[in-house]
């Protein structure tokens, strides 16, 4: 992986730029996810606008856009000046939650992101995210029972976003590992292969990004 | 299942595990607009599965865009 860029962004309207706006969808949204909505959107400009003014100095996303298909993970359509360059290799990742937007994008990798406020979480929800270990860890230490919850949560959602399935597969299937302080996952037989990084903001929200090789 | 029960039952879950108030919630509803986020998403599929009496299976979730979705669901699977 070459570069990795990632924009935390507080909920509003931007109605002055459509760049990466499916108006039609926008339309049909409800006030507060059209919120979530542009914010997110606005938060993958600016990350696209780092990426490109380190890459090149320009910053100009002129002519880019997001292809959105159901069921598949969104992507960058590249205008014909950019292809065949280091961002056609570029893979984003954008989550929300209250009013936080947030985008991860990396170059030559599979990005996933996610931002979830804590929150305490019922003992069946629990035991259908997680394994009886991970269960044990998260409420080792009560006063940190709600951000380990949600901390994990977020893991493995973040994860699952990077591999292209969302929750379409069942966050069980995934295992977190503390190893040497820094989280990793096992898929199966498979340990991730790449960067995790986890904050949190305020003690309200925690973040997650997943950056897949 | 009939519809009409099918119906009453899905909101009732729904609008419990949401707070909501069953007469707010209509068939047309997007799920991803009445949850405020993937986790609510995640706890509405788990009650499901619970009235279901089975797992549902992960690609169907895909599927479901709509409280009609799950009610047709329901018609069908009880």
């Amino acid at each position: 992986m070459n570069m990795e860029v990632t924009v935390f962004k507080k909920n509003e309207y931007s109605p002055s730029n459509h760049l990466f706006i499916d108006e039609e969808a926008a339309e049909k949204m409800s006030d507060w996810r059209r919120r979530e909505y542009f914010s997110g959107r606005k938060a993958l400009e600016y990350c696209l606008k780092e990426y490109l003014k380190e890459k090149d100095g320009s910053g100009n996303i002129w002519g880019l856009r997001v292809l959105s298909e159901k069921g598949k993970k969104p992507e960058l359509k590249l205008p014909d000046r950019l292809k065949g360059f280091p961002i056609s290799k570029v893979d984003f990742s954008i989550s929300h939650s209250g009013n936080l937007s947030m985008c991860h994008l990396v170059e030559g990798g599979r990005a996933g992101a996610d931002i979830e406020k804590t929150r305490s979480f019922e003992n069946d929800l629990l035991e259908g995210f997680l394994s009886p270990r991970e269960i044990r860890i998260v409420k080792s230490k009560k006063r940190l029972f709600k951000k380990r919850a949600t901390l994990f949560w977020s893991l493995k959602e973040a994860y699952l976003k990077a591999i292209g399935t969302g929750l379409v597969k069942n966050p069980r299937e995934l295992e977190i590992f503390s190893i040497n302080g820094r989280y990793t996952l096992r898929n199966k037989d498979m340990f991730s292969c790449g960067t995790i990084r986890t904050g949190g903001f305020l003690n309200k929200f925690v973040w997650v990004t997943v950056s897949l090789k | 299942m009939e519809r009409s029960e099918a119906e009453k039952k899905a909101r009732s879950l729904i609008a419990k595990k949401l707070g909501l108030e069953d007469k707010n919630i209509s068939n047309g509803d997007k799920i991803e607009e009445i949850c405020r986020d993937s986790i609510q998403i995640f706890e509405l599929v788990m009650e499901f599965e619970k009235e279901l009496g089975k797992k549902i299976e992960y690609k169907d979730i895909c599927e479901i865009e709509t409280v009609g979705d799950i009610v047709l669901k329901m018609e069908k699977e009880l």
